[in-house]
């Protein structure tokens, strides 16, 4: 059957060569989205071991002078530290609130904020890591409201887990740990940051994160800070409220109980914001919701105008050989047979196409054409960088979701063929 | 030698194609035709159109929405005649000791555009905004609204029009009193009146007097949008520095040329004064990369720190807009490929009894452009739906970064931003291409066919 197609195709050179020219084209063009695709849907699938759900960051902002209630008085030192203290502890007490974390600003997740750091490990300076440094201030428990982990997800953590007493110690993420010690034990051990001027200890191993959910993990550095008057009001408070309540009635709540108690010194209740929201507003600012919306639309424009050519040209094919289809079905063949036929006819020429566009995408790899490949360090164990792997993968994943789009434009004008009395079909003839 | 002979007769088709396709319609006759065909085959037709349409349904939601980006639009009706300076870097000259980039320094602006004596005005404008909100009366909750910082000539250089009382006065913007321009929609959310003049609103706990009433801009007017305007002498940060040579701040500057015309000739001042303004700056240097930026040029800039290729920008643009072309051109190819062979019969005839080969492509490319006019027609109705449908995000097509509006902010769309003149002729233009370049190839070839092999041809 192969064989009588190819031969039907190339007798209708013409008209086919035009579907092939636009199958190649759309080809090459849904390839680079399902490629960017394909990253991302990768990435999104690496797990990101902190949990964001029911967090939310609870923003200050202070009088100005001109208000009557602004006291020049609270406005420093002592008063200052002691204002947000008792800010903290009203909010600590609560009740739907199940921890409180102080972090600096930028280091609270989903943010955008990204403050670089590097250590060395002690013991072997040839091995260098850089990545985010959050700090945290370690009376509060950031690792609790965002839902740290050890043990690949399995073990919950909490701030308190590790040893603060020490003001240079230091918690990393398992990523980082594999890399400055590959042999394994990290705790406890040594690292000096960039400089080679200042030493830190170890305190403990954590999860891996993702900055964003359609990133890889990142190295991550945790470091501790104590909040006092001169950098408050460049921390951010947060806080993970209880699983039971919907977080919808327990911002309305949050806001309408401590509008009046978080009136505090200078300070006032400014905003609560869920953790989730800023995520899909970073996302959204960066661009990426952008991004990611411009190419679903031209990938689906790309596909109807796949679906309106075949099956226009079809209609007209099908239209044209009424008396084939006549004889063949004098002949014996059922309407699956004739069907087919029109089917892996389609199917053949989406192939065709795809050798002349995957030489075509090869070339746009090889020129670095590829946004998504451009990393120095391709990393094996992730397969997007595997570039032959993943060029294999694309290709086959666009040549199925193609054929799909061929076998519904066909689909129609075949089984309007094959339904037709052979008597009639064969009246043409 | 036949592929010679071929190519003259093609280009005399093409020079004669408009007589002939205007003869076509005059007579009415291929106009006639093309609508039996139409109502002859419905299915294929329909299928025709609506590909038609759907490549014009896509290329106008971009063009509207570079449109509504480029275009002198209200409060921004001064596009044409502006120049934007927004960011400036500055570095030493040795190369050593790092550079700094971020807006301008008010001082810098004052020295270097403020004392332009070509244009006719020019305004700063605080660059960043942070989150602000404004404490109703009588409400616990606040209400988030977006603040510009800006000053008195701000008012000449992007005209509002006040519904009710004027712009701050430049004594009281010298002074830093804290009075407030408000927005139409803002005023009604308030007081429930834009009568409002001299009332006190509280924007983060400070109190300001309305002084004027201005019709709202749209939030596609990203440079001008705001529910408040204020005086930017009020924000201690306005003399902010930033960086060594004092160069580098929080500002924008915008300068109004008398006349589109006059562009030129302030754009060589503002580049002299800056040269001047450098050579008082000792080890360092300034450079704004280029800029001063025409409106349209400005929405393609997206870093302070490198001059972007204009023309490479728009080949760019071009390149996507011909793709975008291509694609359902292509298949329409294809399509009339199809229509045109069940039709050799008739071809054969009408060359048979002596029609010339022109006067066939003529119809052929008549015929199918009342198939894209169709098409058009369709996809210039579809691509308002999808604008309105998708306000609130259409307009970040082509950005790199997103402004995140405060909750509960919409896109506003004026009819006039969608229904005018150039939206239309942008669409007819694109009609004409889309037909030349879906139709051309085929018709050439069948109206080239042996005439023997086209009366042979079954229908």
């Amino acid at each position: 059957m192969l064989k009588s197609i190819f031969t039907q195709i190339l007798n209708r050179k013409r008209s086919n060569s035009w579907i092939v020219a636009e199958l190649s084209l759309v080809f090459i063009l849904a390839w680079n989205i399902t490629d960017y695709f394909f990253v991302i849907g990768y990435n999104y699938s690496i797990p990101n071991y902190r949990d964001i759900r029911h967090t939310w960051q609870v923003n200050l902002a202070e009088y100005p002078d001109v208000h009557p209630l602004y006291r020049s008085e609270e406005n420093a030192g002592k008063a200052l530290e002691a204002n947000f203290s008792r800010i903290l502890q009203t909010i600590r007490n609560y009740p739907d609130i199940e921890a409180i974390s102080i972090s600096e600003r930028g280091s609270e997740p989903g943010s955008g904020g990204y403050h670089v750091r590097g250590f060395y490990s002690l013991n072997d300076t040839s091995h260098y890591e850089n990545g985010q440094a959050i700090r945290l201030d370690p009376q509060s428990d950031f690792f609790r409201v965002f839902g740290y982990t050890t043990n690949n997800g399995k073990t919950p953590v909490s701030t308190s887990d590790f040893d603060w007493s020490n003001p240079n110690g230091i918690v990393i993420g398992h990523s980082v740990a594999k890399r400055l010690f590959p042999d394994g034990l990290a705790t406890g051990k040594e690292l000096t940051d960039g400089n080679k001027t200042q030493n830190y200890v170890v305190l403990g191993i954590v999860d891996d994160i993702k900055r964003f959910d359609y990133e890889r993990t990142q190295n991550t550095f945790y470091l501790a800070f104590r909040c006092d008057s001169s950098n408050l009001r460049n921390v951010k408070i947060s806080i993970r409220s209880k699983t039971s309540i919907p977080d919808a009635s327990f911002k309305e709540a949050f806001k309408k109980e401590m509008t009046n108690s978080l009136q505090i010194g200078n300070f006032y209740l400014k905003s609560i914001v869920s953790y989730g929201k800023i995520a899909t507003d970073t996302k959204n600012s960066f661009g990426m919701t952008n991004e990611i919306r411009q190419r679903t639309y031209l990938m689906i424009f790309f596909l109807l105008n796949i679906l309106l050519c075949v099956m226009g040209t079809f209609w007209y094919r099908i239209h044209t050989r009424r008396e084939e289809t006549g004889i063949r079905k004098a002949m014996g063949s059922t309407n699956r047979n004739i069907r087919n036929i029109f089917l892996i006819e389609g199917l053949c020429l989406l192939t065709i196409a795809m050798l002349p566009a995957m030489i075509v995408e090869a070339n746009l790899v090889y020129a670095g054409l590829i946004e998504t490949l451009g990393r120095e360090n391709l990393d094996t164990t992730y397969l997007p960088d595997r570039i032959f792997l993943r060029f294999l993968i694309t290709n086959g994943i666009t040549w199925v979701i193609m054929s799909a789009v061929i076998i519904a434009a066909i689909w129609l004008p075949a089984r309007k063929a094959a339904a037709m009395p052979p008597a009639e079909a064969l009246h043409y003839e | 030698m036949k592929n010679k002979k071929n190519l003259v007769s093609l280009t005399n088709a093409l020079k004669q194609l408009p007589s002939l396709v205007g003869r076509g319609w005059g007579r009415g006759l291929h106009f006639k035709q093309a609508w039996n065909l139409i109502k002859q085959e419905k299915l294929f037709s329909s299928i025709y159109i609506i590909g038609t349409g759907l490549s014009i349904t896509i290329v106008m939601v971009l063009s509207i929405v570079f449109y509504i980006k480029i275009a002198n639009i209200y409060p921004e009706t001064n596009r044409d005649r502006m120049l934007i300076v927004d960011s400036g870097v500055e570095k030493f000259k040795n190369d050593e000791g790092g550079w700094w980039s971020s807006s301008l320094s008010l001082s810098v602006i004052e020295t270097c555009f403020q004392s332009l004596e070509s244009a006719e005005a020019v305004t700063a404008l605080f660059g960043e905004s942070k989150e602000n909100y404004v404490q109703p009366d009588g409400s616990k909750e606040q209400l988030p609204v977006t603040v510009k910082q800006v000053d008195t000539k701000f008012w000449t250089v992007f005209p509002f029009r006040f519904v009710s009382g004027k712009p701050f006065t430049d004594a009281d913007f010298q002074s830093g009193i804290s009075v407030a321009v408000v927005a139409e929609s803002l005023a009604k959310r308030l007081f429930g009146t834009t009568e409002v003049i001299g009332k006190q609103i509280s924007l983060d706990f400070r109190s300001f007097r309305v002084c004027g009433v201005v019709k709202d801009a749209s939030y596609a007017m990203q440079r001008t949008y705001a529910q408040l305007w204020i005086p930017y002498t009020l924000n201690p940060q306005h003399k902010e520095i930033f960086g060594n040579g004092g160069s580098l701040g929080q500002m924008q500057a915008y300068i109004l040329a008398p006349s589109t015309s006059d562009v030129e000739r302030v754009r060589q001042e503002v580049i002299e004064n800056i040269n001047r303004y450098n050579q008082t700056l000792g080890d360092l240097e300034f450079t704004v990369n280029g800029q001063p930026d025409r409106h349209w040029q400005s929405v393609f800039r997206y870093w302070a720190t490198d001059t972007p290729n204009f023309n490479k920008i728009l080949l760019q643009y071009g390149f996507v807009f011909f793709i975008l072309l291509l694609i359902p051109a292509v298949s329409l190819s294809g399509m009339t490929d199809s229509r045109m062979e069940r039709r050799m019969a008739e071809m054969g005839v009408r060359r048979a009894f002596g029609a010339p080969i022109h006067n066939l492509m003529g119809q052929i490319i008549s015929e199918n452009f009342l198939f894209t006019v169709l098409g058009g027609l369709i996809g210039l109705l579809s691509s308002y739906l999808l604008i309105l449908l998708g306000r609130n995000s259409v307009m970040q097509l082509g950005n790199t970064f997103i402004d995140i509006p405060p909750e509960g902010t919409e896109v506003v769309l004026s009819p006039s931003m969608l229904l005018n003149l150039p939206v239309f002729a942008i669409a007819l233009g694109i009609c004409f291409f889309l037909n030349l370049l879906s139709a051309l190839i085929p018709a050439w070839q069948y109206s080239h066919r042996e005439i023997i092999h086209s009366l042979n041809a079954k229908s």
